[in-house]
């Protein structure tokens, strides 16, 4: 082989496009510069924004006191801590579950089975407030669900469910909508998951004399363990962090942290109390993010 | 104990039929290769026998059972993987145990069981360690050891060596071959390489477009395949062919071979097999270290031109051309010869192997 020398002295000024974007190694960073950007802009600063207005007094002085000035004021502080957590320990769950069989099912790759996926997917086009509309539509005194019965004369009149005596109705209503609305989001990120797990794995455990719940068990949910962390951490915090579906279907009889805080910014403009909310719902979010990394975080070793 | 017996199994992927009508009969304890050009169907056929894929027609026999409607964990099998498929969240005890877990077979015999195939494998010290830790080689020994732990009547491997480098693959190879011995059970392994067939198998069934076209001990195989297509499959380089001629130019019953304007005698033997193609075409088939080169005319040789020539350390691997067909020859290394140089062939006409020029199929004496 020829020994490769370097050249000497041909040294040539770097092209314009070089000396804009750097080096390779830059590169990466100047395409993440408008989200980084966007990011800062819209969440960073106002995020530390109502932080600084959390923990500072009327005078500008830093304290915890508005903690426990919250308590004492709004009175549905505790039964909104109450029913968030609520809302989410059933809901959470629930999605994971019925996301994780949808998954297993549109797996099975049945003919028609990309279909199916799409018109689960549906859900996930839809605002929010749009769903909860859609699920007020359905429960209301004179909505789909009472005239259905109606119709099949399984009732002589229509059953108020969505009415604030009923705290326990209200909370299912909610619980079944945000279940039909945010399961998709979960449901796609375990389909992506399932798909990366090689069909070898299941056939070598297969011949290993494992059956399907032995298969599903000790082979794909740890294999899919990575996706169920991702779902999950999206899915909690948007469960602590859930509001129009509530407000559609509850107004305030069945108070949520975030409702709390929309409250006191609009209707009392009160910017602190809203704030001390906000920093709240971040508090709860961080620690269930950070608890599922720890609990659900799979070993360098362990990977493929 | 466990024979493997196929009986006239198809399989259809839609309009692609990758296996067809394949009857073949595993003895006990014997290793078999099923070899082939990728696409043949031997991988579906090994699939077939695990049941990972369910037959459209026929019987499949594991020993005195049908297992044709068994699902794989049932079928007293073993296998091995392609990508080895060890479990990668498992570390490498638990991926060996797994089979036995799967049984509810009790602990201590599980810690022993793995022992023993852990130590048949010489991966007792890395029974801690979970697979990303372990190189290609190791990773094999572990999905081999899975396998066996269980103490299958059949072993089934799906092309284990091809993501093995070289060097390794030789050194797998050869232990494969030892732990067959030790443990007998009855071997099916699938593979595209004909080396790897060649050193492995009690017998090789080599496949083509679904269907087994011969099932021979590597030796007769190599020697005398049953067609023009598995004489070009295996070895290296592939058999050579000439289209020739028989001809009977005397009457005391001797025939000779008519290829590229020269005449070749033919042993006695062959007499029986080919009189009746006396003034057909036929294909000729020899092999590479058959031909001998001689450096001047000689009776019975071919002209031929050297057109490259390749050392190969143990032998010199020449190409040649003769009467406007390439010719493949292997010499020893002391022959010199230049390209452009002109050489005179003489085949050892005992190796000569005869095929119909329209079907391909052997002419055997």
């Amino acid at each position: 082989m020829a020994p490769v020398e370097a050249p000497v002295g041909t040294h040539r000024p770097r092209p314009l496009r070089q000396r804009i974007l750097g080096t390779d190694t830059l590169l990466p960073y100047w395409l993440l510069l408008p989200s980084v950007l966007y990011l800062v802009l819209f969440f960073v600063i106002p995020l530390s924004q109502a932080i600084v207005v959390a923990f500072q007094d009327g005078a500008g002085n830093w304290t915890l006191e508005n903690f426990p000035k919250l308590r004492r004021w709004d009175f549905n502080f505790l039964p909104a801590l109450k029913w968030t957590f609520l809302l989410a320990l059933v809901i959470v769950p629930l999605q994971l579950v019925t996301a994780l069989l949808i998954a297993l099912l549109v797996n099975t790759r049945f003919r028609g089975s990309q279909l199916f996926l799409y018109v689960c997917a549906v859900p996930l086009g839809l605002s929010d407030l749009a769903a909860g509309l859609i699920w007020y539509g359905i429960f209301a005194d004179r909505g789909f669900l009472n005239s259905l019965l109606y119709t099949l004369g399984l009732i002589d009149a229509p059953i108020t469910i969505l009415t604030p005596d009923e705290r326990w109705w209200l909370f299912g209503a909610v619980v079944v909508a945000e279940h039909w609305r945010a399961t998709a989001i979960v449901l796609v990120v375990l389909v992506a998951g399932l798909q990366m797990i090689s069909k070898d794995y299941l056939e070598s455990a297969e011949v290993l004399g494992a059956n399907r719940w032995q298969r599903l068990w000790y082979v794909v949910l740890p294999l899919l363990r990575p996706s169920l962390q991702a779902a999950l951490i999206i899915r909690t915090i948007f469960a602590f962090e859930i509001f129009a579906v509530v407000l559609a279907l509850a107004g305030d009889f069945l108070p949520v942290l975030a409702e709390r805080a929309y409250n006191w910014y609009f209707f009392r403009q009160n910017l602190r109390f809203a704030s001390v909310y906000a920093v709240i719902i971040l508090a709860i979010s961080l620690i269930f993010t950070v608890l599922y990394l720890v609990f659900l975080r799979v070993r360098e070793e362990e990977r493929r | 104990m466990a024979e493997i017996r196929l009986e006239n199994v198809w399989k259809v992927f839609g309009k692609v039929v990758a296996v067809k009508d394949v009857s073949l009969t595993i003895e006990d304890g014997e290793f078999l290769v099923l070899l082939g050009p990728s696409g043949c169907g031997k991988t579906t056929t090994l699939r077939c026998i695990a049941g990972l894929e369910r037959v459209d027609g026929g019987r499949i026999f594991i020993g005195d059972r049908d297992v044709t409607e068994l699902p794989p964990g049932k079928r007293g099998i073993g296998m091995v993987f392609q990508s080895y498929a060890v479990f990668p969240h498992m570390r490498v005890f638990d991926n060996i145990a797994f089979g036995l877990k799967m049984q509810r077979v009790p602990r201590s015999e599980i810690k022993r069981r793995v022992q023993a195939a852990a130590e048949l494998l010489h991966i007792e010290d890395l029974l801690q360690r979970y697979p990303a830790q372990l190189s290609g080689g190791q990773r094999q020994r572990v999905a081999v050891a899975r396998a066996i732990v269980l103490e299958p009547e059949v072993l089934l491997m799906d092309e284990p060596l091809s993501n093995l480098d070289a060097l390794i693959r030789l050194q797998v190879r050869a232990e494969l071959k030892r732990l067959h011995k030790q443990i007998g059970s009855t071997t099916v392994y699938v593979t595209h390489d004909q080396v790897e067939a060649l050193s492995l198998g009690d017998r090789i069934a080599v496949m083509k477009d679904g269907e087994i076209v011969q099932v021979d001990d590597p030796t007769t195989v190599y020697e005398n395949p049953a067609d023009v297509f598995v004489g070009g499959f295996i070895g290296n380089p592939p058999m050579n062919f000439l289209p020739g001629e028989i001809a009977a130019p005397k009457k005391d019953g001797f025939l000779v071979l008519r290829a590229a304007g020269h005449e070749i005698p033919l042993p006695e033997e062959f007499v029986p097999a080919l009189q009746d193609h006396v003034g057909k075409p036929v294909t000729v088939g020899i092999r590479a270290e058959h031909i001998e080169v001689v450096p001047e005319p000689t009776e019975g040789a071919l002209p031929a031109q050297v057109l490259v020539v390749e050392p190969l350390g143990s032998h010199l691997l020449l190409t040649l051309e003769v009467g406007g067909e390439t010719l493949k020859v292997m010499v020893d290394t002391d022959l010199r010869v230049e390209p452009n140089a002109e050489v005179w062939l003489r085949f050892d006409p005992a190796k000569i192997r005869f095929m119909d020029r329209e079907t391909g199929k052997a002419l055997l004496p």
